[in-house]
């Protein structure tokens, strides 16, 4: 803080903060960038995905060729009749081993399929009558000698709307929200500044939260923010990280594989805990209505901030995002580790898209907590690294809890 | 601070403890012979099903 804030006829001012107003500008313009730019990817053609590459058997020397044909199914057939011998027999070295299914003769090659062309696009987007037949039956079921169960099953229409719905409109949604909510946030550093502490700095220490709330906080927070970064590669890795190369990705999606498994128990550990210390103080009452409409008192530096006891309103909602959001991440990720143990094929897709679309709104939510904790307001982070806030700071924002806490210390 | 590392030393000892107990359990989903054919184990055969 400085000199000239502390000096202000009216108390500390937010706008005082000159250093943070400027980072606060700086940020907002870089997210407004990336925001810009997911809105053209948003309206490109190249939003949505579609099969580009396509496979087919040409002869080596006369390109051209279809290269279906009886003896290359006649081939697979008896390999498929080898694996499935092995399957349940376990190896077989004296076995005899056919041939490649693919003649000698003929190579496999791949060309690009043009976009927007009708196959890909009905495939992509159907409408119509397209769409009402392909949703009619369910599933388009067939016949396959390849030796696993749903080898026959050619085509899941659901399976196309979980296509879209987790690599169209959830992958856009939440990138929007998650960018936005770094705009809207740093905008209001830049605009409004801290929230201060408007008497200034009282030099006189209140114990906030006990040893084993910030641990537990601090165990969340870490786990979370482990979980957060390795989902967000898992999600938007070959945006962010394959223009980096092949090897990027590939380490990076390795890492971050294992590590959204491993940051899983804490995580669940953390909310549990979180659950049993904070759930009686988190309940909504009637000064919640009152500290909402008043906004916190956060967009202002006139004015007394709305009265709140331990908890107001704003770390209510922080508290059963946290709670019943990780409820859900926890329940839905389980089932993700454990594919097919509880649930069908479309249980499985259900369970995906919720864990994407609450994780998204999780990062969202969570990036506002992180904002108001350390930047955003002037005092806040102490009450959970060191556990003591400034006196002046618990009387402007939590005022009936400090009464109360006062008057239990006094009567003792 | 105290409470900041005791916090990052429990979920680096829970990632730790569910990396050893994950690798201890592992179970290979599926098998591959020398002519370069692999098996999937957690899949029935279309006819043991049909």
């Amino acid at each position: 803080m400085t000199d000239a804030a502390q000096g202000h006829a009216g108390g500390v001012r937010g706008r005082a903060f000159t250093g943070y107003r400027i980072a606060g500008a700086l940020s907002a313009l870089l997210f407004l960038v990336l925001l810009a730019w997911q809105a053209f990817e948003l309206f490109d053609g190249d939003a949505t995905v579609a099969p580009e590459r396509g496979w087919r058997a040409v002869s080596s020397e006369a390109a051209g060729d279809d290269g279906s044909g009886t003896l290359a199914s006649e081939m697979l057939t008896a390999r498929t009749r080898l694996q499935d011998e092995r399957f349940r027999t376990g190896p077989a070295p004296d076995a005899e081993t056919p041939g490649r299914g693919l003649p000698q003769d003929m190579r496999l090659e791949q060309q690009d399929i043009p976009r927007n062309e009708a196959l890909t696009d009905a495939w992509s987007r159907p409408e119509g009558d397209a769409a009402s037949m392909l949703h009619d039956p369910g599933r388009i079921v067939g016949l396959s000698s390849l030796p696993y169960a749903n080898a026959a099953l050619y085509e899941r229409p659901f399976a196309r709307d979980w296509r879209v719905g987790l690599s169209d409109v959830i992958t856009h949604m939440g990138a929007i929200a998650i960018l936005g909510m770094g705009f809207l946030l740093s905008a209001m550093l830049a605009l409004r500044g801290r929230v201060p502490i408007r008497k200034g700095r009282s030099g006189r220490k209140v114990r906030r939260f006990g040893y084993l709330e910030r641990t537990t906080h601090w165990l969340t927070a870490i786990s979370f923010i482990g979980l957060a970064l390795t989902g967000i590669v898992i999600a938007y890795g070959e945006t962010l990280f394959l223009p980096l190369g092949d090897r990027v990705l590939g380490t990076l999606g390795w890492w971050s594989t294992w590590g959204h498994v491993l940051f899983a128990p804490t995580f669940f550990l953390g909310i549990a805990v979180m659950a049993a210390m904070w759930t009686l103080g988190n309940l909504p009452t009637k000064l919640d209505a009152n500290w909402v409409a008043k906004g916190g008192g956060f967009f202002s530096d006139d004015g007394p901030h709305p009265p709140a006891r331990k908890f107001n309103a704003g770390q209510k909602m922080v508290f059963w995002s946290a709670v019943l959001g990780g409820l859900v991440m926890v329940v839905t990720g389980v089932t993700l580790m454990f594919p097919f143990y509880w649930l069908d094929l479309g249980g499985m897709a259900w369970a995906m898209l919720i864990h994407a679309g609450i994780a998204v709104l999780l990062i969202a939510i969570f990036l506002g907590h992180i904002y108001i904790g350390t930047v955003g307001m002037q005092g806040a982070i102490e009450a959970m690294w060191g556990g003591d806030v400034d006196r002046n700071w618990a009387e402007e924002h939590h005022v009936l809890w400090l009464q109360e806490k006062d008057a239990k210390e006094g009567a003792r | 601070m105290k409470a900041f590392l005791t916090g990052a030393a429990v979920a680096a000892l829970g990632a730790g403890l569910t990396f050893v107990g994950l690798v201890t359990f592992d179970q290979s989903t599926a098998e591959r012979y020398q002519d370069g054919s692999v098996i999937l184990l957690d899949h029935a055969t279309s006819w043991d099903t049909d």
